[in-house]
């Protein structure tokens, strides 16, 4: 550890001076989560369970250089153990991230690890997410050129992040190769620069390599991937839209099946100020794609695959989220967002916004592709799939909700959603019956003097299934730099009466321009988190908590 | 525990560095430099925002974020009288992913915010900028960050356009 601290106080002092000569800027943030966890007869929780993990910690600290030209990064980890929830696998600390990159108006080249989307991602897309524990960064170069303004393309190629495990030659960790091009036609044509209408079209290219280890089946060693897609807008209107397209890829995900995969994702929308309505739809066949052809879990996906339901932030409502399922799914989504204008009777003094949002996402439909074979079976085509015949349901909501100023210092948001959750599938609890709920959520917010302010929140969860009905009240008081919220979230309906427990929490919180600080005690309920088709399960815990961020 | 020691020697030694360096004389062109898309598809460089002489705001944000809608709403109700009294350009940048990112356009629109709005949808601008979670506020100044917030409490606009009105 004081070798590597060394080695990074040689880098940064290097980088220094350096920045001196140049005139460049070094920049960073650290963020620091350190949880102290406490027996809980309730939760189960004691020196058993707990295993010697009574405190640990999540911490990074990045650092990067930038000049006109060049830019250099560098992030070190530190899971000393990860806190609760977060993968085993992150234990322990080091250079997780490192890269430099060169760049002028037609050049961009970067050497080290980087991040990278090709189109909206469902072919490719490497990101980060800290709050998730998802890191899936490319390790290798990627070379972007724009020859003209309007036109450019992207070249990538490296290995993906498994946690702190080093790529070897022998590994089972497959090179990507890709590429993408973009051409915005009005920028580039002069006959279409006066045009109304923008368009713009995209294509990608991805490639695994992987060595076929398979005991039984013959792989293919290059597994390569397609997409296509047309942005259009014109006035109000506008339509964004991908195809993708991979060859077979038998992998553990779709049991061992040589199926091409497919997905379409498109998204039309009409706004003008005060009104939008959008209306989406995607199907998915087949589509995991991973780095590694036997990797499960969040491990080494290449591709994401985003969920086209509402992502809701209200803590009730949220405790079911959908998880886009890689095998298969069809959806479609519609919202509406409208805002009742100042004065009217209905829209009162300072307006009122409403907005609707309906999705329903079901299974794909499977066929056999004949008599004597069974659907999925592993090693044949798999099965044959109707593009307009649907499975089993996964998903579907309804929410409206409204936001309005009662007064000059009084706000209110109402919020009302209908959720029919596939328990079994989205979160593998097999056999447990789909979750039907309703949730109500009432937000208040009085602004007082001194910039101080209250907010109350107010939630209801009604269900008879899973765990049963919730009740959740907020109270939140903020004046300046500091908050300070206590919160209960209890579930009185949980048919088990020894589990009908309060989590009760405390926060305190104090910012000062990009550092915050904060400090929580109480119990954090179970849960699932999930960004886009990544998701993490979230143990119940009881105990003491600090975060410390900041950006300089 | 020695591992902990060594881990905060390292921010130490970060943190000291970075408090160290002398920031005079930044100019718009060390700003981190990379492609934002705009809400018709097209795409634009973070330099050519930041470039400009007047303060300018530069608001991290996403549609799921819940306070930064309200910082948004809320520098959007008083956009009519701090353009009265001061010279200034306000950037939202959405860091919503490719799940929601294509809806960015039907929230701004129905909300009316009349402030310039780009996306940044892999977070390439947001990781350049060290911004950990939304909301998060820059305001740059002749291409130096005169001022930066994080997190958004009520009330939290009066004090950005203070700054907004010092730097004119």
């Amino acid at each position: 550890m004081i070798r590597q601290a060394l080695t990074m106080f040689f880098i940064v002092t290097s980088l220094y001076l350096q920045g001196q000569i140049t005139g460049g800027v070094i920049r960073g943030s650290f963020e620091s989560t350190f949880q102290y966890y406490i027996d809980d007869e309730k939760l189960n929780i004691n020196d058993t369970t707990l295993a010697g993990r009574r405190t640990a910690m999540n911490a990074y600290a990045n650092l990067l250089y930038s000049s006109n030209n060049l830019e250099a990064g560098i992030r070190y980890e530190y899971f000393a153990p990860p806190l609760m929830g977060y993968d085993r696998r992150f234990e322990g600390m080091g250079v997780a991230h490192r890269y430099v990159r060169y760049h002028d108006d037609t050049w961009d080249l970067t050497a080290g690890n980087f991040y990278e989307q090709f189109g909206n991602g469902m072919l490719f897309r490497s990101y980060h997410d800290w709050a998730l524990g998802y890191d899936n960064a490319m390790d290798g170069f990627r070379l972007r050129v724009r020859p003209v303004a309007g036109l450019s393309f992207k070249m990538i190629s490296g290995v993906q992040r498994l946690y702190w495990d080093k790529w070897t030659r022998d590994s089972d960790r497959g090179i990507l190769t890709g590429m993408d091009f973009e051409l915005d036609m009005n920028q580039v044509f002069s006959r279409f620069r006066e045009s109304k209408t923008n368009v713009v079209f995209g294509g990608s290219f991805l490639t695994r390599y992987q060595r076929d280890n398979h005991p039984f089946y013959v792989t293919p060693r290059n597994t390569a991937g397609f997409a296509g897609r047309i942005n259009l807008n014109r006035g109000a209107f506008s339509l964004v839209s991908e195809y993708t397209y991979k060859i077979n890829d038998p992998s553990s995900d779709n049991g061992m099946i040589y199926k091409p995969g497919e997905a379409i994702y498109a998204l039309g929308s009409y706004s003008v100020r005060g009104f939008a309505f959008s209306l989406g739809l995607k199907r998915l066949d087949n589509m995991s794609f991973r780095s590694d052809r036997t990797a499960g879990l969040n491990d080494l996906m290449i591709n994401y695959l985003p969920a086209i339901n509402r992502q809701h932030s209200y803590s009730l409502p949220a405790q079911y989220p959908y998880a886009t399922q890689p095998n298969g799914e069809a959806g479609v989504m519609a919202s509406v967002g409208y805002n009742i204008k100042r004065g009217s009777t209905l829209g009162g003094r300072y307006g009122t916004q409403l907005t609707a949002y309906y999705s329903r996402i079901t299974d794909i439909a499977r066929e056999p592709i004949d008599e004597h074979t069974a659907i999925g079976q592993s090693g044949t085509m798999g099965y044959t799939s109707d593009y307009l015949a649907e499975g089993e349901k996964y998903f579907e909501d309804i929410s409206v909700e409204l936001q309005r100023r009662l007064s000059r210092n009084v706000r209110l948001t109402l919020l009302y959603a209908w959720i029919h959750y596939n328990i079994a599938v989205v979160e593998g609890k097999v056999g447990e019956e789909d979750v039907l709920s309703n949730s109500f959520v009432m937000d208040l917010t009085w602004r007082l003097q001194n910039r101080q302010a209250i907010r109350f929140e107010t939630q209801h969860l009604s269900t008879q299934q899973d765990r049963g009905s919730w009740a959740m009240g907020l109270v939140e008081y903020t004046r300046r730099s500091f908050f300070a919220t206590v919160q209960n979230m209890w579930n009185y309906g949980n048919p088990d009466e020894d589990k009908q427990i309060h989590y009760i929490m405390v926060s305190l919180g104090y910012t000062k321009q990009g550092t915050r600080v904060m400090a929580s005690y109480g119990r954090q309920r179970e849960g699932i988190i999930c960004i886009g088709g990544v998701c993490r399960f979230v143990p119940a815990v009881s105990g003491l908590s600090l975060t410390v961020t900041s950006t300089f | 525990m020695k591992q902990l020691v060594g881990f905060y020697l390292l921010f130490f030694i970060l943190a000291s560095s970075v408090y160290g360096q002398d920031t005079t004389g930044v100019r718009s062109d060390q700003i981190p430099s990379t492609d934002l898309r705009t809400l018709e598809g097209g795409v634009i460089n973070t330099r050519d925002l930041l470039s400009d002489t007047v303060p300018v705001v530069l608001a991290f944000w996403a549609t799921w974020c819940r306070p930064c809608l309200r910082e948004l709403s809320a520098i959007h109700d008083a956009m009519p009288d701090w353009d009265e009294e001061a010279n200034f350009r306000i950037v939202a940048v959405s860091i919503d992913d490719a799940r929601t990112t294509n809806m960015v356009r039907n929230l701004v629109n129905a909300r009316g915010w009349e402030f310039e709005v780009y996306l940044d949808p892999n977070s390439d601008f947001r990781t350049l900028m060290n911004v950990a979670q939304p909301p998060h506020t820059f305001v740059f100044y002749r291409g130096e960050i005169v001022y930066q917030h994080t997190s958004y409490a009520e009330g939290d606009e009066e004090e950005l356009f203070e700054v907004i009105k010092k730097h004119q």
